[in-house]
């Protein structure tokens, strides 16, 4: 059965179905990463001993997660202008640096909760603990779930059909992106004191 | 599955009729009031205690939970405008026709 939309853009919304999907499934992860934002400005604001001791792990972790991040989706946007202008090797290479660059993060979250952990540092030490581990940690999750569909963009019969490969890879951008730009509000608001 | 009508009618006997529904939802609560006070009392923030870090600290959050959602409905309320300016432009050719 063919799905209408499913390539070109529905006259009515100007989007392909799957790029409609994918922007109401960004608007429930807003809420979800407001709602734990939120926690957080309430927790901060009403803590009388914010981080019980248990301040912000070393800043270079955090740093290499941003230069990580924002990488990895400069590297989506050239892989999805290789694929436009016809260059569908191009495109896999910027693709598999995505995704080295998208396990790195993940490997450096991992070594950075890692650390705590091995300080005596878990989630029911403090309030800035507690949430320092749920939004570090659910951030990453989001990623590993990008990821796993960056590997399925990088299965060998995956652009068979062209179309349908480029509304792909640009609804997985859009979603990476979006992991990005909630990874730029959580850094400052986890490692800024 | 039959769906159960939720009004007075006689097909909704199986779990008594809504003002009786109530009632007894309201009796559970009177018991339940009765029984544990402690959990039916408000807490200092809900009860407008004066002030104090946990009152700031919620009001900042209720902010930021306007702030967010607000953000997500307007988009929502955006791309419903946008669609209805796309079908009319498209009716408006299609007469032209």
């Amino acid at each position: 059965m063919d799905i209408p939309y499913d390539i070109e853009p529905r006259p009515s919304t100007g989007l392909h179905n799957a790029r409609l999907g994918v922007l109401l499934f960004i608007a429930s992860e807003t809420m979800l990463f407001g709602a734990l934002m939120t926690s957080y400005v309430f927790l901060r604001s009403s803590a009388t001993d914010w981080t019980g001791g248990a301040g912000p792990p070393g800043a270079a972790p955090a740093i290499a997660n941003t230069i990580l991040m924002a990488a990895s989706s400069a590297a989506l946007i050239l892989g999805r202008s290789q694929f436009r202008r016809g260059n569908p090797g191009r495109c896999r290479a910027m693709l598999f640096a995505a995704m080295a660059l998208g396990l790195a993060y993940i490997a450096v979250t991992v070594f950075t909760l890692d650390a705590l952990l091995a300080k005596g540092i878990h989630p029911a030490t403090s309030t800035y603990a507690g949430i320092f581990f749920v939004l570090t940690g659910l951030h990453a999750l989001h990623v590993a779930g990008g990821m796993v569909v960056l590997g399925m963009l990088l299965t060998p019969r995956a652009d068979v059909i062209p179309g349908r490969f480029r509304n792909r890879l640009g609804d997985l951008a859009v979603y990476w992106h979006f992991l990005t730009a909630v990874w730029l509000v959580t850094f400052p608001a986890l490692y800024l004191p | 599955m039959k769906s159960r009508p939720v009004d007075g009618t006689p097909g909704a006997s199986r779990s008594g009729s809504l003002p009786g529904r109530f009632a007894a939802a309201a009796a559970a609560a009177l018991v339940w009031t009765a029984v544990a006070p402690a959990t039916v009392t408000a807490c200092p923030s809900c009860y407008g205690s004066a002030s104090g870090p946990v009152i700031d600290g919620m009001n900042a959050a209720v902010l930021v939970m306007l702030g967010v959602t607000g953000a997500v409905l307007s988009w929502i309320a955006a791309f419903a405008v946008r669609v209805a300016r796309r079908e009319r432009s498209a009716a408006g050719r299609e007469e032209q026709r």
